[in-house]
């Protein structure tokens, strides 16, 4: 049984449709990964599941119950979190302060305390800096702290929109690895242009083109694959 | 020039400023959290006085029912209004924010007219002057400052230290960040918005103890709202306190060396100048 089922998804800007029939599945365990070109829909699928996006048409269902009727915020207290594309932590606030308003939902706020312990054993970086305004942190610290920010909610389900962006290729490699260390334990659905990192730390791979899901399957046979290495990785 | 006027100048520019801060406050904060400016500020500082007077009319033992019953109904009014009217002009055009609420200064201000008529008003509270040498202070004066200045301190630390303060500073920073959070960002509008007309409320009732006011007065205390949020840094409540302070200062000096009708005008002369030097206002870092 998935724990996202994303059915027959349209939606769109105005009058211009921006997905078309998109259908995708996240496990209940590791990480899938949805790639696709600047402008193929990605955030805007991404946008749909949080709430952000209105649906066309479709159905959003999470953990066996269809959540496309419910607000955004009240998505997230369902157990869905998003380290959106460009970061989006409060500048103005203290790392600690962003952290907090991670945990703003009902049922994080009774955890906090122990999920404070977790996300700095994971980024003892943040620890260090923990009264530190977060403007004035480095871009890789400021990735952290977006992911952290993220855990924070007790999410059920974690997504990433384009962590790798702006980082460098040891920062990349860093923050996948995490990654790749979180979904042991936390199913994940990422967004990336790091292709070959994606696809080595996920199981499964979607392709979306257009708007369109062109492709889907096993990660390590999509990694084989002539096309796709072509069209995304220059090979 | 004698050294006394200059002190009384200036304390009096001290007093006012702080209700000149409180007011802009208000303003500052709604426009911080959805990006909409109350031009009717002007009436609802003029409601909150007559809240305070009528308070006070039926209660006439102590100003501090007066300024309780004008922050209640301030909050409750900034509700109605919120969810009557300003919900449906976020994100809409300046112009019909301009509009609407210009409107709404007609609806309230016309209304307090006929129901209160024209004549000038003031809270008769029986508030002792102490002089030294030549220089006098009254003491609602000295009364009025400190509660404008404990509302301020209070402001500002529910902003810096409670959940509330630290949701109304996401929403004002990043709304979709905050909606990702979790926060209801609609409820946020509408307590923000309630705030800033409470303490619109509360400059009101406090103005009503040391000047007369009547249904239309609103608009120069308005006015001098609005310069003071350009100079504090729209949607910066610190930048605030300090521009009320200098503004009631300048008002100040201008009343005793030159003559009060000219205050606005020169007011409204450094807010042009500090558009053309500083464009992000006096406090503001340069982007
Ligand atoms: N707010 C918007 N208004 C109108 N069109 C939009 C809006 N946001 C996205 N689009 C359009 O929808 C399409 C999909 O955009 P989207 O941001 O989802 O792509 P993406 O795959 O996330 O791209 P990137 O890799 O650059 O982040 C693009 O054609 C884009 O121009
Ligand atoms: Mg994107």
């Amino acid at each position: 049984m998935a724990l996202l089922e994303v059915k027959d998804l349209n939606t769109g800007y105005g009058p211009i449709q921006a997905l078309w029939s998109v259908s995708l599945n996240v496990e209940n365990k590791g990480i899938t990964t949805l790639l696709g070109a600047n402008g193929s829909g990605k955030s805007t699928f991404l946008h749909c599941i949080v709430g952000l996006q209105k649906l066309w048409s479709g159905d959003i269902i999470f953990d066996n119950k269809s959540i496309t009727s419910i607000k955004a915020n009240k998505r997230t207290d369902q157990g869905i979190s998003l380290v959106p594309e460009g970061r989006r932590i409060f500048f103005n606030m203290s790392v600690k302060e962003n952290l907090v308003m991670g945990a703003y939902t009902p049922n994080a706020r009774g955890k906090m305390d122990d999920s404070f312990e977790q996300v700095y054993a994971m980024f003892p970086v943040l620890k260090e800096r923990t009264g530190q305004r977060a403007g004035t942190l480095s871009g890789g610290e400021q990735q952290m702290l977006a992911i952290a920010r993220a855990l924070m909610s007790r999410p059920k389900l974690l997504m990433l929109d384009e962590v790798s962006t702006g980082l460098s290729p040891v920062l990349t490699t860093l923050v996948m690895d995490t990654l790749g260390k979180i979904g042991e334990t936390l199913p994940i659905l990422v967004v990336e242009q790091a292709v070959e990192k994606a696809l080595e730390i996920s199981h499964t791979a979607y392709v979306l083109e257009n708007g369109k899901i062109v492709m889907q399957g096993k990660s390590d046979e999509l990694k084989r694959d002539e096309n796709l290495r072509k069209a995304y990785m220059g090979i | 020039m004698s050294l006394e006027l200059l002190a009384q100048t200036i304390i009096n520019g001290l007093f006012i400023g702080f209700l000149f801060g409180l007011a802009g406050m208000g303003l500052t904060i709604i426009f911080g959290v959805m990006k909409i400016i109350n031009f009717a500020t002007g009436a609802m500082i003029m409601l909150g006085a007559y809240v305070g007077y009528w308070t006070y009319t039926y209660w006439p033992y102590s100003a501090i029912p007066g300024i309780i019953v004008s922050v209640g109904v301030g909050f409750l009014f900034g509700i109605l209004v919120y969810q009557v009217l300003v919900r449906r002009l976020i994100g809409k055009p300046l112009l019909t924010t301009l509009l609407v609420l210009f409107g709404l200064t007609s609806i309230l201000e016309n209304s307090m007219l006929n129901l209160w008529s024209p004549n000038p008003r003031s809270i008769p509270i029986d508030f002792p002057t102490y002089s030294y040498g030549l220089i006098s202070i009254s003491t609602s004066r000295v009364f009025v400052s400190i509660m404008a200045i404990v509302a301020t301190i209070l402001v500002l630390a529910v902003f810096k230290y409670t959940t509330f303060g630290r949701i109304i500073r996401a929403v004002i920073q990043d709304k979709i960040a905050a909606t990702l959070m979790g926060v209801d960002v609609n409820r946020v509008y509408t307590l923000g918005f309630s705030l800033g007309v409470t303490l619109t409320f509360l400059a009101g009732a406090l103005l009503a103890m040391v000047y007369p006011f009547e249904p239309f007065g609103g608009l120069p205390y308005a006015l001098m709202a609005f310069v003071v949020v350009v100079l504090g840094t729209l949607g910066n409540p610190v930048g605030c306190l300090f521009a009320g302070l200098i503004i009631g200062t300048v008002h100040s000096f201008v009343g005793s060396y030159w003559t009060l009708n000219m205050s606005p005008a020169v007011a409204y002369l450094i807010m042009i100048i500090t558009f053309l030097l500083r464009p992000q206002g006096l406090m503001g870092k340069k982007e």
